[in-house]
């Protein structure tokens, strides 16, 4: 069964680039058949790609708080998409009420200020909670506990929503401000949409600047370097991991409002799906790294909104959206085939 | 000192096997010896009778999802079997008493809770399932073991379908050809609409129904522009509905569940190519829970096919519905009436199969089996039933279409 | 006291939790002693019991000796359970005032009411705060008496709780037992009204206390005894009684009903696949959260083959079927394992669960409905005859499964101990270090790859001939995440650990199908508590303790040899 070392690495060579081949044919073929088959126009594509876009920058943001625990702790946070339901669903509350008093269209910039506030409050909340009761005790067992923790910690919130808010779907209430659309260079862009796109850049940009300027960041940054020398050069190791948290549930907690104004409704199982496929996007742009996340976020929500249609249309595949996540699963496992440590990520192996 | 020990321990073991082996050999004498039964058509019939002895209850089952999400559905039918016992009064001086189970809405659920109330052998007939895919494996249990099965919201067409029918099953529910077939009709000759796309969540139920709607409607002359699908979960539809969107149908039906029906609504509003396109669905999304997940704004004037309740007679609205009310609320489904017409023919089954033996009752279980096929213009609160040999007790069923008018279900056809 | 402030005010947002999610209501449907407790009172009472039980709990510096409680502890349990009380109590005044069911839809006018004692909400703060101090002292009067009668008094307790909630269960054998024993099928002695009678309890008490006082106190000298011997006796007297547990398990379908056989048939399949997800995670360390895919292969290949009604038009013999779905299965996991399988731990589990999403969505999709029959699945799917023994009835596809459960576990355990078990441990510990002493990481990963999915499949294909017909929906992510927590909670790498993890996470819910909202709450509630106190699992095989405890363990092991050593004389 052993092979001497420089052969097999030829032998995987060989069919890495193979497979790269194969690849690229598919694709080419399915891509120009599509755009010879002409079903869509281009207004069709340019409204696929912001759809895209829009879902891409939420996975995004969500993405924030799996890459931010991971790159300080080395675990995946599973119930971080439990973290952002949780702020989205509570703020729905609050919104009802708003758009009961008539408030909310009266003041949609206070009011949606408001609901942004609520949810991330609530998201931070039960961020701080879960680091604090599920993984803390738990630091330095190994890896497989605090993923089972994860998962037991994902089932039992949203369980816990479930039976304190009830398993009905509800509807946002519509803001009125943001209804309709906008012409941005000949895309035609919900004004939702556009919230959900600039709001989730603007917070991803400002996330960049404070773990890359501001003294807490580099404590960050220090300790998942090295939890045992930070804290010999008298950084508070729990403190920043504390913090890193309560980071990722406020954007979580954002990510839940803005979700909730885009998609128009929320429930007890929001969390579930977003959650994976934000975790995806982390793995695939590198996880550990913001901008890998961000970039991996982007390109998913893109694949999810464009390649059913753009490749799949031409080999008359039925009911393409359906296979939509066979795609984005199929390029994660090619991404980290050609490259392991994902997109931005180091390809070193484990190092622990 | 050590061996003889350890030879009784050898000694004991091989004693107990012998026992567990004799037992297990005992058990077949043991049930022969209750056949002593007062009646020879219990000993003629093949899977012989329920006895219930003076004094006690006769017992019927149901198997309906009375928990988890989907509970609406199956609770609102289990109402409606438990008020069709209270109206029918005793059976020969026998109350009736009901055992409920869930099934979950899944095959794995049918199949535990159809095992469940089989092995109990007291059970006359059981009231399930409520889904499709639950009936399945819960038909075949109950056939192979003579009891009958008779559902009120079954639609899937497979579970009739001469070639795959399980002798004791029956449904009054309609079949699922008869709704999507009823839309694609309604669509083309009453709105007058030629073109349509329809998409669906990968469920049994919904993938079905549009794949009727599609035939019917190509065969009526109308012309199906596009077929999608999403997954159940799902958020973003915008995908799907752009997808169909390009052909700018006039007519989009989606005939799915709560939660991915009120998101393609909502969603399906803002897509562009789809602002003049009319919405449709079915008795899935027939719940003002719909309603409310759509947003009011958005469900407003989607047209929904369902069961046709409006039945002529008084005793739907007079006597079903306030009883209903009072004890349970504001019905959740729309299937109780297709349970309570179950259950009483289930009791008028019994009554006419059972042999009264002194204050004991026997109902030989194929007897009761022929008897509910032989079930022919019952009136009943769905319409004239007749039992045809494959099981289906609806096949005039007729479905009404309602349309959301300012918030509320507003029936418009026929 | 600062200590009871802190538990008091945690158990009282516990209390307030319980009815807030509506576990409370629906619980107290279940009765626990008739006409005396139900379900949802036994909780507040095991609160009140547990607050006052830690708050008393001696605490110590390590290094110094624990000082006895005394009995200003009994003061402690009770604030901090009188003040878990008073919350609760304010809970329900408030509820009581302002109508929160808008937003808390358990929140009920009839549990109010409950909560209220019949009387208004205001005597309910009174009760319980009164109440809850009083459990709490009650709590923490455990603490104050001697271990040797507190240890069995708890146990009892456990004891009378587990055999009123398995009513359901026992309730159906314990007849059919009785009269095999020619003894009248009665059981109102210990059963009524759903849970156990009056008289039930206090016999359950009863004996569990002096059964578990009396083994406290003898036992020791039967340990003893049993350590004393040679290592070939204890070795016969282990499989002795692995024999008569088989026997048991073969002999069980004959007093339980087919429903139970069923369940058993079910926990059985779910044994088979932890076993097959053991040895990929538990042996090789490698991450799958995809595991369902395998299951979906196997009983889609069967379904497929024997099926009348599938795409293929023709059906094949099951003599057939079984090895070319292995085959299949493992093809399968071998080809899609290859390129993945040199990932580091966290990237493979994500790909895997990728795997076992796009299983699902494939079988599902219409692009593939026309050979796999997508959302319509694909019925009919025939139980085979064996010797003219029909499958499909529960009782006899069980003998089947527990032939296969027996083979397999002993599959695994003899690879365990093999030249490749000890390759996986290797690996698991340090791939790289592994990879420097020779150890081929690529094929052993493989091989345990390829094992799990033919596992995997074989599970597959007793699920499709139990439900005689294949669904989509069936092969969801949760089924993944269930097998996995059942090879943790039972300890990983651990035969016996699977068996009972299976029967605890499979087999108890189904008995308690009334719970069904709850069940994944609870299942949540038990996985994060059993990481938090017993990370190794329940039945921990000894190298993976050894991992998680080393410094306890070798203390352990230590005190072990010391009581051999001294028992060694006596017995030879």
């Amino acid at each position: 069964m052993r092979f001497a070392l420089p052969e097999r690495w030829s032998v995987q060579r060989i069919v890495k680039i193979l497979l790269g081949a194969l690849l690229l044919f598919v694709v080419f073929k399915g891509v120009s058949a599509t755009i010879a088959d002409g079903k869509f126009t281009a207004a069709a594509w340019k409204s696929l790609i912001t759809t895209g876009l829009a879902l891409g920058s939420l996975y995004a943001l969500i993405a924030m708080g799996y890459t931010l625990v991971y790159g300080i702790l080395f675990i995946i946070n599973f119930a971080h998409g439990e973290v952002f339901m949780s702020g989205a669903f509570t703020a729905f509350f609050v919104a009802r009420t708003l758009n009961n008093s008539g408030f909310l269209n009266d003041q949609p910039i206070i009011s949606i200020a408001i609901l942004l506030l609520v949810s991330m409050l609530v998201s931070t909340t039960i961020a701080i909670l879960l680091e604090r009761i599920a993984y803390r005790p738990l630091r330095g067992a190994p890896r497989l506990v605090p993923l089972i923790t994860a998962i037991g910690a994902s089932l039992f919130l949203q369980n816990t929503f479930r039976g304190l808010y009830g398993a009905k779907v509800r509807a946002y209430p519509e803001i009125d401000i943001l209804s309709g659309t906008v012409n941005i260079f000949s895309f035609v862009v919900g004004k939702d949409q556009l919230l959900v796109i600039a709001g989730a850049a603007l917070l991803v940009v400002a996330l960049y600047l404070f773990i890359e300027r501001t003294k807490t960041g580099r404590a960050m940054r220090a300790v998942g370097e090295d939890k045992e020398i930070s804290a010999l050069m008298g950084i508070d190791v729990d403190k920043v991991i504390v913090t890193t948290f309560a980071i990722g549930g406020m954007l979580a907690g954002a990510a839940g409002v803005l979700w909730a104004i885009n998609f128009k409704q929320v429930d007890f199982y929001m969390g579930f799906l977003p959650g994976i496929k934000a975790f995806t996007a982390a793995v695939l742009g590198g996880i550990g790294n913001v901008v890998g996340a961000a970039l991996g976020g982007l390109i998913l929500g893109l694949l999810e909104g464009v390649a059913p249609a753009l490749l799949l249309t031409g080999y008359d595949v039925p009911s393409p959206n359906q296979l939509k996540d066979v795609i984005s699963f199929s390029v994660l496992v090619f991404v980290l085939i050609f490259k392991p440590g994902g997109i931005l990520g180091s390809d070193e192996p484990d190092k622990v | 000192m050590r061996k003889p020990r350890w030879f009784s321990f050898v000694a004991l073991l091989f004693v107990l096997s012998l026992v567990a082996a004799a037992c297990a050999d005992d058990e077949p004498s043991s049930t022969d010896s209750g056949g002593d039964s007062p009646t020879a058509a219990c000993d003629e019939d093949e899977f012989g009778c329920v006895e219930v002895a003076a004094g006690d209850a006769i017992q019927l089952g149901t198997l309906l999802v009375i928990v988890g999400e989907n509970s609406a559905l199956g609770l609102d039918s289990q109402y409606g079997v438990q008020i069709a016992v209270d109206m029918y009064g005793d059976i020969e001086g026998h109350s009736v008493e009901l055992v409920n189970e869930d099934e979950g809405c899944t095959p794995e659920g049918g199949t535990t809770g159809a095992r469940s109330l089989v092995s109990n052998e007291s059970i006359a007939a059981v009231i399930g399932t409520s889904c499709s895919s639950a009936g399945e494996p819960a038909a075949q249990i109950t056939s192979d073991a003579g009891v009958v099965l008779i559902s009120p919201s079954n639609t899937a067409p497979s579970l009739t379908d001469p070639a795959t029918h399980q002798p004791f099953y029956l449904r009054t529910a309609h079949n699922d050809k008869i709704q999507g077939a009823a839309m694609a009709q309604f669509v083309g000759e009453d709105l007058g609409l030629k073109t349509a796309a329809t998409i669906h969540d990968g469920s049994p139920y919904a993938e079905q129904l549009q794949q009727v709607f599609a035939d019917t409607f190509t065969s009526e002359g109308g012309e199906i522009t596009g077929q999608e699908a999403i997954l159940v979960g799902d958020t973003d539809m915008k995908p799907a509905l752009t997808s169909v969107a390009a052909a700018k149908p006039e007519f989009l039906y989606f005939p799915v569940f709560v939660a991915e029906g009120g998101a393609l609504a909502a969603q399906g509003r803002e897509t562009a190519g789809l602002e003049d396109t009319k919405f449709g669905g079915a008795d899935g999304m027939l719940t003002p829970d719909w309603v409310e997940a759509a947003g009011a704004d958005n469900a407003e004037g989607t047209y929904l096919s369902g069961p046709d309740l409006a039945f002529g007679g008084g005793f739907y609205e007079d006597e079903f519905l306030p009883a209903y009310e009072e004890a349970y609320g504001d019905p959740t489904a729309v299937f109780h009436a297709h349970a309570f017409d179950a259950t009483t023919m289930v009791l008028n089954a019994i009554k006419e199969a059972a042999i009264v033996d002194g204050d004991s009752l026997f109902i030989p279980r194929t007897a009761l089996r022929d008897a509910m096929f032989a079930t022919s213009d019952y009136a009943g609160i769905t319409g004239t039933l007749t039992c045809d040999e494959n099981g289906d007790c609806n096949p005039g069923a007729t479905i009404s279409v309602s349309q959301v008018v300012d918030g509320a279900f507003e029936r418009i056809w026929p | 006291m600062k200590l009871a402030t802190k538990i008091g005010l945690i158990a009282g947002v516990v209390s307030i939790y319980f009815p807030v999610v509506g576990i409370t209501e629906r619980f107290d449907d279940r009765t626990i002693i008739d006409g005396v407790l139900t379900l949802g009172s036994t909780i507040f009472l095991v609160i009140a019991l547990a607050a006052g039980y830690v708050v008393a709990k001696p605490r110590h510096l390590p290094g110094e000796e624990p000082e006895p409680p005394g009995p200003s502890a009994l003061l402690y349990g009770a604030v901090a359970s009188g003040i878990a009380g008073v919350m609760a109590g304010l809970f329900v005044l408030l509820a009581d005032s302002v109508d929160l069911r808008t937003v808390l839809i358990s929140v009920t006018g009839t549990l109010i009411e409950r909560l209220s004692f019949g009387g208004s909400a205001g005597s309910a703060v009174v009760i319980m705060a009164v109440g809850g101090a009083a459990l709490g002292a009650l709590g923490a009067g455990l603490q104050l008496i001697s271990q040797s009668i507190r240890r069995p008094l708890v146990i009892a307790l456990g004891a009378a709780l587990l055999i009123s909630l398995t009513e359901p269960l026992l309730n159906a054998v314990i007849p059919e037992v009785l009269s095999k024993l020619g003894l009248k099928d009665d059981t109102s002695w210990l059963y009524t009204g759903g849970g156990l009678s009056v008289t039930g309890a206090i016999l359950v008490l009863v004996l569990t206390f002096v059964g578990v006082f009396a083994w406290t106190s003898r036992g020791e000298r039967v340990r003893q005894a049993y350590a004393g011997r040679s290592n070939r006796d204890r070795r016969l007297i282990k499989g002795g009684a692995l024999l008569l547990l088989a026997l048991f398990m073969a002999y069980l379908p004959q007093i339980l009903t087919s429903f139970l056989s069923e369940i058993l048939g079910t926990v059985g399949l779910y044994i088979l696949l932890g076993l097959g997800l053991n040895i990929v995670v538990g042996y090789a360390g490698l991450l799958d959260l995809g595991y369902v895919a395998f299951l979906a292969v196997g009983s889609y290949s069967t379904a497929l083959f024997v099926s009348e009604r599938s795409s293929l038009g023709w059906t094949l013999p099951y003599w057939q079927v079984v090895p070319l779905t292995i085959v299949i299965a493992t093809v399968i996991g071998i080809m899609i394992g290859g390129p993945v399988l040199r990932l580091r731990g966290d990237y493979l589990a994500i790909v895997t669960l990728g795997f076992g999403e796009i299983a699902r969505v494939i079988v599902q999709s219409d692009w593939a409905s026309p050979t796999l029959g997508g959302a319509q699945g694909i019925l009919g799917v025939t139980a085979p005859e064996v010797f003219g023994v029909d499958l499909r009835e529960p009782r006899n596809l069980y003998y089947v499964i527990l032939i296969s459960v027996i083979l397999v576990a002993f599959i695994s355990w003899r690879l365990s101990r093999s030249r490749v078990g000890r390759a996986w441990n290797a690996m698991r510990e340090d791939e790289q270090v592994a990879e420097a002493m020779g150890v081929s990481i690529i094929g052993y990963k493989l091989l345990a790859f390829g094992t799990g999915a033919a596992l995997g499949s074989l599970s597959g294909m007793f699920f499709a001939i139990k439900l005689g017909s294949v669904f989509p929906s069936s092969f969801n992510l949760l089924v993944s995440i269930n097998v996995l927590a059942l090879i943790i909670l039972g300890g990983m790498g651990s035969i016996p650990g699977v068996i009972v993890g299976a029967f605890v996470l499979v087999g108890l819910p189904e008995l308690l199908r009334e719970f069904g909202e709850f069940r994944l709450l609870i299942f949540g509630i038990v996985l994060v508590s059993l990481m938090l106190l017993k990370p190794e699992g329940l039945i921990p095989s000894r190298r993976r303790k050894m991992e998680l405890h080393a410094d306890e363990l070798e203390e352990e092991q230590y005190d072990d040899s010391a009581g051999q050593g001294g028992a060694e004389p006596v017995v030879t």
